[in-house]
């Protein structure tokens, strides 16, 4: 089935640039419809699902902008146990490709059942989907994830991203056993979020976010539950960001600790060296279709 | 040379087909047709063409000599129609389209061509007038019925879904305008709105004035309705609108005022109906800093104005209606009850 035939939803609750990016999708899909402002990412994919008059749906998060070449792909079912399929979204800021923020494609009858994060009756959804194994993450990437609009937004994408990565299964691990037991590619895309964005508009707070959240998480006793809270994570901001006079030392302070705390030996990149590196890393990734490493080398 | 087909999903209009075969003398007629395959497998070509059933020709280019280049002839090219992407469609004959494509005329795979090829051919859309009890509803009838032909009225039928139903049944066009009885249409209104393609399951709200507290948006607004979406609507929810279609369009153009303050008693239902729907958030496509704004002025503003203040009190009635029974879908439907209206008015006064 192409993917144009599937009902398309738009997710927002509080983005700045979601009425600028539903323009956008409309101009792509003019019957995609929208939810807004519904609490909690449990509640807003089951309205989704409500919404949604075909078996299965499109959500596309409100910061997501779409390749409209995404509509034109076929999809086989021929897997009866994958309920959930996903593809890479390439983060504006810091040039991260994967599953964060991109598009999907749900089943509707799992998304009814589901129990995930406010409606989750276990540790390891209470922050994010838990899908087992009906879960598909395709490799290419078809949309770009726009996370800094204002500092509020990036700050708030940085956080998330910041206490996820370090967690197994939604359950926080040992700090000393972080880098053991955590799946690596995690590491490094905490490692580019904590490093990277100082030369993008409002990306410093991306990078402070993601270290604060990893700093809060793993070395206080604060309950990192509460990242799925959106109008918490506004009240913080509120409180521990936005009185900060220099967001750039604050990141530097932070390095400091984590560094000293769980060995993360993470350098601060001015916007020069960001800048540097970001385009290094896209170029990486574009070789990574030219060479690769030979088993066992 | 690519086929030429000329393609309707009912019945291909024979004055049209005629001045087609005249033009273009080996097309294929293709009528009720269902999928893609419908058309795809008339044509022996690598591309053809497709000349849809309310499209009229301009004769600006040929068709028969127009090629689409090697390296995006796998795409559908897609000709301006007036001034929207809508028109004829030059389509490659192995690619798979959805019927969903294919009914609102949208391609994913699609190139614009920016070339007029045809101006769409506008049917005059039926206008239904809609009244119960409203004062004004002769007046505001004589002004349309006196500038348009095709005007029709359903009058008296209790409850709003049912009263837009039977507005449906009455329509003979794919879609209609629905005018209610309180609605002074501006003279710049001229009933013409071009509904692109894809937007013809839409339902279509116009903006109007208010008299009372002056905001424009489409509180009372003419509605440009899909007739067989209205006809099968749910009727057992508080807002029509969302019921009829999930597809909503609001239009900026201005057309009425939403006289609605013409004693206390219409007065107060109107501002106690519109603030439940704002207050209670029913409306799933609500912007609540939008909503917040519109509630504060329907409970604040227009005091001074005709029966000014039983809209203040029907507002703040309403807004509190709406949050106490935010989550109670029965209490909340209600409000499509007029004579239940009637009776909570007297209690209050």
């Amino acid at each position: 089935m192409k993917t144009i035939e599937f009902d398309t939803i738009f997710l927002s609750y509080d983005e700045p640039n979601a009425e600028k990016n539903y323009a956008d999708l409309c101009s792509k899909v003019p019957w995609a419809q929208r939810i807004h402002g519904v609490k909690g990412s449990d509640a807003a994919h089951k309205a989704a699902a409500e919404l949604a008059d075909t078996d299965w749906f499109i959500t596309i998060d409100a910061d997501n902008i779409v390749n409209p070449n995404f509509f034109d792909l076929d999809i086989s079912f021929d897997d009866p146990k994958v309920q959930v399929y996903s593809w890479c979204g390439e983060n504006t800021v810091n040039g991260l490709i994967y599953g964060n923020g991109g598009v999907k494609l749900w089943h509707k009858d799992f998304v009814r059942q589901m129990q995930t994060h406010e409606a989750a009756e276990h540790d390891r959804a209470q922050v994010d989907f838990c899908w087992e194994n009906g879960y598909k993450q395709f490799k290419e990437v078809f949309s770009t994830v726009h996370i800094n609009t204002t500092p509020l937004q990036a700050w708030r994408a940085g956080f998330r991203e910041g206490v996820k990565m370090t967690l197994l299964d939604g359950e926080k691990v040992h700090p000393q056993e972080i880098e053991q037991k955590i799946w690596w590619h995690n590491i490094h895309r905490l490692k580019i979020w904590s490093t990277i964005g100082t030369h993008a508009v409002n990306g410093k707070y991306a990078v402070l976010g993601a270290r604060q959240g990893a700093y809060m998480t793993n070395c206080t006793d604060w309950d990192y539950i509460q990242v799925r809270d959106f109008d918490y994570l506004t009240e913080l901001y509120n409180e521990i960001v936005a009185p900060l006079e220099n967001i750039d030392a604050e990141i530097q302070i932070l390095g400091k600790k984590l560094n000293l705390e769980l060995g993360f030996s993470w350098p601060y990149l001015d916007n020069e060296l960001s800048l540097y590196f970001a385009n290094l890393y896209k170029e990486t990734i574009n070789l990574g279709s030219s060479y690769f490493r030979g088993s066992n080398v | 040379m690519y086929d030429i087909l000329a393609v309707s999903f009912s019945k291909f209009e024979e004055l049209r087909w005629e001045k087609i075969k005249e033009q273009y003398p080996t097309a294929i007629l293709c009528e009720n047709v269902k999928s893609f395959k419908d058309i795809s497998t008339k044509s022996f070509t690598k591309m053809f063409w497709v000349i849809w059933d309310n499209l009229e020709l301009t004769n600006n280019i040929n068709l028969n000599e127009y090629r689409a280049t090697q390296w995006d002839d796998d795409y559908v090219h897609i000709f301006r129609n007036g001034d929207v992407f809508d028109g004829v469609c030059l389509f490659p004959k192995k690619i798979s389209i959805s019927d969903r494509e294919l009914h609102y005329r949208f391609f994913a795979r699609k190139k614009d061509i920016d070339i007029q090829v045809s101006n769409p051919v506008i049917k005059q859309n039926d206008i239904i007038f809609l009244s119960y009890d409203e004062l004004n509803a002769e007046k505001n009838f004589k002004i349309i019925n006196d500038r348009f032909s095709n005007v029709k009225r359903v009058h008296g039928v209790k409850g709003i879904h049912h009263a837009h139903i039977e507005a449906a049944k009455l329509a003979e066009t794919e879609m209609f305008y629905v005018v209610d009885g309180d609605a002074k249409v501006l003279e710049t209104f001229d009933f013409d709105y071009r509904v692109e393609e894809w937007c013809k399951d839409t339902v279509h709200v116009f903006s109007s004035i208010n008299p009372v507290n002056g905001m424009i948006y489409g509180y009372g607004g003419i509605k440009l309705l899909p007739k067989q979406k209205t006809l099968s609507m749910n009727t057992e929810t508080t807002d029509m609108t969302t019921s009829i279609s999930k597809q909503f369009k609001s239009v900026k153009a201005l057309s009425n005022i939403t006289e609605f303050n013409t004693d206390p008693f219409n007065t107060w239902k109107s501002a106690f109906r519109e603030c439940v729907k704002l207050s209670s958030k029913i409306i799933a496509r609500q912007n609540d800093t939008e909503t917040d704004e519109r509630l504060q002025k329907w409970c604040t503003e227009g005091m001074n104005k005709q029966f000014g203040e039983y809209s203040v009190k029907g507002a703040i009635a309403g807004k509190l209606y709406g949050e106490k029974f935010r989550d109670d879908p029965e209490k909340l439907r209600l409000i499509n009850d007029f004579e239940w209206l009637k009776k909570k008015f007297n209690e209050i006064q």
